[in-house]
């Protein structure tokens, strides 16, 4: 029908138009301001001092080298932990589900102030340990192992999430029956599981790098003033020096970061209908 | 002694469920250890080195921080912005929700791509690209710059979730109103939105939450003009005493336990955060 065709699109414009006026024109024009130099001629230059003055590739090297460790541990923990929310029958297995879906729900400056005052070399773990007259600080806030840890708090629940709501899909008994004939559990978690999630796992890794590249409370707050993570690097840029043309440069930096992961973000997100919702495919 | 209780323990309980309650002890200290530690900095006076409970326990902070002027104009801000982003959010997205849901139009397709794209964007990178065109549209450190900060942000879950809700309304129920001669416009308020309620309310909690607690995208656009209440606690946390920091904190999580709590227990706490991992 035509006029269900017009209907359609009239109803979708307005959410569209501004998403193209919000998102999509001043990305296109931060790709363009970057080549830009003072007087708005043409310029690699903001590439060029991208890409050879160390105070600024260090802060793409330190960026990859707190995320990449993030992505990898977050992984490592959220995998068993949905493993054991999702199949595990026990009574604490539903109170850890409950729990750690609650904690995203916990406002990010909120959550990032609380770890800080954990892991500051007078918070709450050197003063643990004074009790016993043991002195022994952390040395983790203000430094990249401490953002890994800040990042694995909002990472984990999250990536633990998108996890089990895949595994919920596999079946239990296809699961019992592996066991009756006796594999055990790697056998079962290489062979049925991780074949069945591993699309699952792939698409909260790629959140979890977009997320962490991207972020700014954290770094902000509770990293080292250099290097600096991309986000901070971008702010001081842009609110700081007032540079627009160097601010562009380096948010399109982190978008071409962000592109290798986001295609395999898009293109899982294109089939998702068919592999994790099988009802509606 | 400790040792023995826990060996104790251990043969009471057989290794798995040892094991259990040991992952169990480290999963509470880990992500609920640093909020209880806050709450606790929240009532304190004195907290001197190496003391790990507080030296003096009293509400001193609680006056400090409530007797500031900017917090209550920080709490007006941040209502009518959150206000503003959800009643915005409403009228230009439930449109599309109901046409991506109902109709077949040629780029629908696309249209789903574009709002997941919106959302695969580094945050701060976006949030930059954004101030770039503010600065020079004069939107900078705007009431309206702000609230098209936070809209950026809602417009993918603000479509889905009603989306969803929209397309799990039975077509039967719709059918059996028009043959008693409702008119579509009827249809839908009578039948069609009263059933998709919950789904666009979860929706609607999760705009105003996420406008509530928006930080540095407020920071970047707003400041110093307009302050919402997460803007004042980056200041706070730079230039107070813990514990204001701690005070600052609880007020900012009220909303978020009172509005969870109340949908909690009305759809299940599982159903929001479901919605919560489209963001």
């Amino acid at each position: 029908m035509k006029k269900e065709k017009l209907q359609g699109l009239a109803m979708v414009f307005p959410s569209f138009a501004l998403m193209v006026a919000v998102v999509f024109v001043p990305i296109i024009e931060a790709v363009v301001t970057g080549f830009r130099d003072e007087s708005g001629g043409f310029t690699l230059q903001n590439y060029r001092l991208i890409f050879t003055d160390p105070s600024y590739y260090k802060n793409i090297v330190y960026s990859l080298s707190v995320v990449l460790p993030t992505v990898g541990l977050n992984m490592l923990i959220a995998y068993p932990l949905a493993i054991y929310t999702t199949y595990s029958k026990s009574r604490i297995a539903r109170v850890v589900d409950a729990m750690y879906a609650t904690t995203l729900f916990v406002p990010g400056i909120v959550a990032t102030f609380a770890l800080m005052n954990v892991i500051r070399d007078t918070g709450s773990v050197n003063r643990f340990f004074m009790l016993f007259g043991i002195s022994f600080d952390p040395q983790l806030l203000y430094t990249g192992p401490g953002l890994v840890f800040m990042n694995l708090w909002f990472n984990i629940p999250f990536a633990a999430m998108i996890l089990s709501s895949s595994l919920a899909g596999i079946s239990t008994s296809l699961l019992e029956s592996a066991r009756d004939v006796g594999a055990n559990f790697l056998e079962i978690f290489f062979k049925m599981i991780w074949p069945l999630t591993y699309k699952a796992a792939l698409l909260s890794a790629v959140f979890v790098f977009i997320g962490c590249i991207g972020a700014f409370t954290v770094p902000f707050l509770a990293g080292a003033n250099f290097p600096r993570m991309l986000g901070v690097a971008l702010y001081q840029e842009f609110s700081v020096f007032f540079s627009q043309n160097m601010a562009s440069a380096l948010a399109t930096v982190m978008f071409l970061l962000s592109a290798v992961a986001g295609g395999i973000y898009i293109y899982l997100q294109m089939k998702r209908d068919v592999w994790q919702n099988p009802k509606r495919g | 002694m400790g040792r023995l209780g826990l060996k104790g323990l251990y043969y009471a309980l057989g290794v798995h469920r040892f094991v259990e309650y040991l992952f169990f002890m480290v999963f509470l200290l880990f992500f609920y250890g640093p909020l209880m530690n806050l709450a606790m900095l929240a009532f304190t006076e004195s907290y001197e080195y190496p003391a790990f409970f507080p030296n003096v326990i009293s509400l001193k902070w609680w006056r400090f921080v409530l007797a500031q002027d900017n917090l209550v104009a920080s709490m007006v801000t941040s209502l009518a912005v959150a206000i503003l982003t959800t009643a915005i959010s409403l009228c230009i997205c439930l449109p599309a929700a109901y046409a991506l849901a109902r109709f077949d139009f040629p780029g629908k397709r696309f249209f789903q791509f574009a709002y997941l794209l919106s959302n695969a964007f580094p945050k701060i990178g976006l949030y930059i690209a954004i101030g770039v065109i503010f600065y020079r549209t004069d939107l900078m450190g705007t009431l309206t710059g702000v609230v098209l900060i936070h809209i950026v942000n809602t417009l993918m879950f603000m479509t889905w979730l009603p989306a969803n809700a929209f397309e799990n309304v039975p077509r039967s129920q719709e059918e059996a109103a028009r043959d008693v001669g409702a008119t579509p416009l009827q249809t839908f308020i009578a039948v069609t939105l009263p059933t998709a309620a919950p789904g666009i309310l979860v929706a609607s909690i999760f705009t105003f939450l996420g406008s509530m607690e928006e930080a540095q995208g407020s920071l970047l656009i707003g400041f110093p003009e307009i302050k919402t209440i997460p803007v004042v606690m980056y200041s706070v946390i730079f230039d107070y005493p813990i514990s204001a920091g701690a005070v600052f904190s609880i007020i900012l999580v009220i909303p978020t336990v009172v509005l969870v709590l109340l949908a909690g227990k009305a759809f299940g706490i599982r159903s929001l955060s479901d919605g919560f991992k489209l963001r």
